[in-house]
């Protein structure tokens, strides 16, 4: 027999804790507990046996913190823990977990670990453990959805045992990384566990509470190790306040909840364990039920497929938008976050990321997306690319359960995408089109999709993970085209029970005002049952027939969302500019609406040329040199560059192409082991007002990368950026690089840690104690 | 293992922002109309946002004239020493006021670098004040000495890590360190306030 079995059996038991028992023992504060696998093999072999007596069938072994980035002689402690768990057994149904806690490290982008270098610490582990022969393997503790991630795929990857994996919940029923259970969940089974559930943190009496959400929306065995109560401390040393037959009344409860794997963590003893088996004497399992939900995820919230239409804004997909063709070949990613917030501030749910172009290395350029994406958004996205290779880097790296976009009924498409869809989890948009193309009717594309949702199960792909996508076809071409999508959406929702999306402006191609027809034909496909849409959330015909629809059809309560889009959406009141507002004056005060309104005016009867220099230019240096002057101070300073920005980019716009001449390419970058760039992105803002070129190459960059990249474009001026006394180094090993092979590169440092003399002292030209010192310098180089 | 304590925080009104104290961190004189505004935003989104929780533990401390003995570590440091001299135990507490934050900031630092630091400054205010909270709570009752932290004059950076563990604030709070020994969420400090004997 092996665990999965005995799990559909019934009951089945972890042990407790290992470091109060440790302790108990003569472990030492700062020792490290791993270690005593090596030194004190008997102890260990000893608790894994008190909890065996005690009716635990699962060893956890003592390996929580045994990975490269934590402890040295990773595969020696493994070897040797999961040596010392499997002499304690003495009876078949006892199993050893290899136990995986987390690295330690916050990955990217809040913290400084890669995803790929979390990944190969647990690939360590896994490796040994499977060495070693353990049964199954435990990922626990576990507060970022993106680190568990990484665990699971090198546990999945690198082993072919069973998974499990639990994390841990807060007082408010969330990660500390602000993850809610059902995104958790989603992304677990989405992986693909074994069994998935939480522990640590709270006891089991504070735990229980969030055990019905995790049951209701896991299809999995719900697993819940609770601490032994609350933290106390009572002569100077934490103890728990639950003993161990109120922690067993509590799991009881759990179990009653719909929990089947149970068990113990901080504080917890073989007594525990012992009383916990005691409660549960007699009582059976409550039956695992299969869930419907549709669902994607993201690092913080799931989004269900259910009561509202979901709104996937399709700004992000170079189709047919020259600026976002450009800001892809320029390698221009801030003009994608600007494309992600705006969609979200105007209601999208989800986001469509599409950024294939013939030019650009796609994979490269989805992964980099994705990730600077979601370091702005929580929303969920949908990975669009026709590419397998594409997708399935972005798939790995997204943090969370993605939408894919898209499989269709041809059997290259199934073969590449549905393996990746069940590897990494996600839910598939299903296009009804084949080797023979779209099919005229209805019925026609329903086959399609079946055949597809047949496919799909071969691959152990769940319809409830499938999303159709009917087509639809210009109406301008063929009348009846809009009739054949309705009807389709019906049979596929009622007959076929699948859920259904739409790629609505199609429908049309070729007319004028196109935004009336496709908000008229979203309302007939609302009203067939369409549950996702994919728009553009710009459109006020668009967001007018999602909100009046909800209030209508009785899912916007009181109709409050439909009162407040309304109220921001006041139909018939067109704003007016206020005429007394000059450029000048615009930029001044920052106020950058009107900067972009007055700039589209003037635009009109101004030659573009002239209005930077009669207008923009002018304001620009009067705020300079007020700022210089003390008259005005940094925030004002940079409220009225991004205000002139905006001013220079609809004059750019106008120019269309190369037109304007910069003063001058500079690099930036914040150095290495240092990830915050605040101070950078503000000399990048004033630098690019006063017509400089910069190559801004982020945060925590490498010498290296910089030296790539000055040898590349030809850079004299560089400016490095340094927060922390700890990155100094790097910045002086940066300059010293690049010198040794660019001699006659200058360079200019600024952060809150340098001093001129610093600044000299590590080999820099010029330290600029602001922006405005900065642009002073870059004049002084290039002599403008 | 040392033992830890949670200092209960029911809400938010255990925050507050000293506008002065942001005027000075971002070096702003006067106040215009337009960082009245950047402020007025910075404020609501930085309540919005803030998660504050706290931990602290309280621990026997062996004080000579450069080092200070706190058991789970052992500190070199002048001016620590002076600042707890006279004192047998200190309390060391983290506290943080969460992720998101630093997920907020990152979305303004990609869009607009002057609301970003505005933010900024209005959490390390924020912060402060939670940290007030924290030692006004600690200190009742007792003579405490002002509260110190690592980074502070000789008091080495790399001493936030032994710390952080000590406290196991990356399981309890999420307060995690990287290797340039910057906590992350960036709003977060841990202290030690000496008690005299």
């Amino acid at each position: 027999m092996d665990i999965l079995s005995e799990i559909k059996k019934g009951f089945v038991f972890f042990d407790g804790g290992m470091g109060t028992q440790l302790q108990a023992r003569g472990l030492q504060a700062g020792e490290c507990p791993e270690m005593w696998n090596i030194t004190h093999p008997e102890e260990i072999t000893q608790i894994h046996k008190a909890y065996f007596e005690s009716g635990a069938n699962i060893a956890t072994t003592n390996t929580f913190g045994a990975n490269p980035i934590k402890i040295e002689n990773t595969e020696k402690v493994v070897l040797r823990a999961v040596e010392n768990a499997k002499k304690a057994i003495y009876a078949p149904n006892q199993y050893v977990a290899l136990d995986i806690g987390p690295t330690g490290k916050l990955l990217k982008p809040l913290g400084d670990l890669d995803f790929d270098d979390a990944y190969n610490a647990f690939k360590a582990t896994v490796k040994a453990g499977v060495k070693a022969g353990c049964d199954l393997i435990i990922i626990e503790t576990m507060n970022d959805p993106y680190e568990i991630k990484a665990a699971v795929l090198a546990a999945k990857e690198n082993s072919s045992l069973p998974v499990f994996a639990t994390f841990v919940l807060d007082e408010k029923g969330k990660t500390v990384t602000g993850c809610d259970v059902q995104a958790m969940v989603a992304l677990l089974e989405g992986l693909g566990v074994d069994a998935l559930g939480v522990n640590c943190s709270l006891g089991a009496e504070e735990l229980k509470k969030f055990v019905p959400e995790i049951v209701k929306y896991s299809s999995l065995p719900v697993i819940v190790n609770p601490n032994a109560g609350m933290p106390c401390v009572i002569d100077g040393k934490t103890c728990y306040d639950s003993t161990p037959e109120r922690f067993a009344e509590a799991v009881k409860e759990i179990a009653g909840m719909g929990a089947r794997i149970l068990g113990g963590c901080c504080g917890t003893t073989p007594e525990h364990i012992a009383q916990m088996r005691k409660a549960l004497e007699g009582t059976e399992p409550i039956e695992i039920t299969k869930k419907s939900y549709t669902v994607v995820s993201s690092y913080s919230h799931a989004c269900t497929f259910d009561n509202k239409v979901v709104l996937i804004g399709e700004r992000i997909n170079p189709t047919g938008k020259s600026k976002l063709k450009a800001a892809l070949r320029e390698n221009n990613l801030n003009y994608l976050v600007s494309e992600a917030i705006g969609q979200e501030e105007k209601g999208a749910h989800m986001l469509d990321v599409n950024v294939g172009l013939p030019e650009i290395n796609e994979s490269e350029m989805l992964v980099n997306a994705i990730k600077e994406i979601q370091s702005v958004t929580a929303l969920p996205l949908q990975i669009d690319t026709s590419d397998p290779v594409a997708l399935e880097k972005a798939m790995r790296i997204y943090n969370g359960k993605p939408l894919v976009n898209s499989v269709n009924g041809k059997k290259e498409s199934m073969e590449a995408v549905l393996p990746l869809v069940k590897k990494y989890g996600g839910v598939v948009i299903a296009l009804t089109l084949d080797e023979n193309g779209i099919p005229n009717t209805a019925k026609g594309r329903v086959e399609i999709a079946k055949r597809i949702i047949e496919k799909a199960a071969e691959y152990g792909i769940e319809k409830k993970d499938i999303i159709v996508d009917p087509l639809c076809l210009t109406v301008s071409s063929d009348k009846n085209a809009p009739s054949v999508t309705l009807e389709a959406i019906e049979i596929l929702k009622n007959k076929v029970g699948v859920k259904t999306s739409l790629g609505i402006s199609n429908v049309s191609f070729g007319l004028p005002s196109r935004d009336y027809v496709n908000s008229v034909f979203f309302s007939h496909a609302l009203l067939k049952g369409l549950d996702a849409v994919i728009m553009n959330p710009y459109s006020t015909e668009m967001m007018k027939v999602y909100y009046a629809h909800n209030a209508l059809v009785g899912i916007d309560d009181m109709c409050v969302e439909y009162i407040n889009f309304a109220g921001d959406n006041q139909i018939g009141v067109a704003t007016v500019a206020n005429e007394d507002i000059t450029l000048e004056k615009a930029i001044f005060k920052g106020l950058k609406k009107e900067a972009k309104e007055i700039t589209e005016r003037l635009i009109t009867n101004n030659a573009p040329l002239d209005i930077v220099n009669d207008y923009i230019i002018p304001a620009l240096d009067k705020v300079g040199e007020n700022y210089e002057k003390g008259i005005i101070f940094l925030p004002q300073l940079l409220m009225s560059a991004e205000t002139a920005t905006v001013a220079f980019d609809v004059v750019k716009e106008s120019i269309k192409g190369d037109g304007e001449a910069k003063k001058g390419d500079i690099i930036l970058a914040t150095v290495k082991g240092d990830i915050h760039d605040i101070g950078k992105n503000i000399v990048k803002v004033i630098l690019q007002n006063y017509g400089y070129n910069v190559y801004d190459m982020g945060k925590d960059v490498s010498p290296e990368v910089v030296l790539e990249c000055a040898l590349k474009n030809n850079i004299k001026l560089i400016g490095l950026s340094a927060l922390m006394t700890t990155t100094v180094p790097a910045m002086e090993a940066t300059i010293k690089l690049v010198r040794s092979k660019i001699p006659d590169a200058k360079f200019m440092v600024g952060g809150a840690v340098l001093t001129p003399e610093y600044a000299e002292m590590i080999g820099a030209d010029n330290y600029s104690k602001d922006a405005m010192e900065a642009v002073r310098y870059a004049q002084q180089v290039f002599n403008n | 293992m040392i033992a830890v304590n949670t200092i209960a925080l029911s809400d938010k009104s255990c925050l507050s922002v000293n506008k002065s104290e942001v005027m000075r961190y971002l070096g702003v004189k006067e106040m215009d109309d337009g960082t009245q505004q950047l402020y007025n935003q910075g404020v609501d989104d930085a309540f919005d946002a803030a998660n504050p929780r706290a931990i602290y533990t309280k621990t026997r401390i062996i004080v000579s004239e450069n080092t200070v003995d706190f058991g789970f570590m052992t500190v070199k440091s002048e001016k620590l020493a002076k600042n707890l001299s006279g004192c047998n135990e200190a309390y060391i507490f983290c506290a943080t006021l969460g992720i998101g934050l630093d997920r907020h900031f990152e979305r303004l630092n990609k869009t607009s670098p002057a609301r970003a630091m505005v933010f900024s400054a209005i959490g390390s205010s924020l912060v402060e004040s939670l940290c007030d909270y924290v030692n006004n709570a600690l200190s009742e009752g007792k003579d405490t000495r002002p509260r110190f932290s690592c980074g502070y004059g000789d008091f080495c950076i790399e001493h936030q890590k032994d710390i952080l563990v000590a406290l196991e604030a990356e399981k309890r709070l999420g307060i995690y360190l990287t290797s340039s020994y910057m906590m992350v969420p960036v709003k977060s400090v841990t202290a030690i306030i000496g008690i005299r004997r």
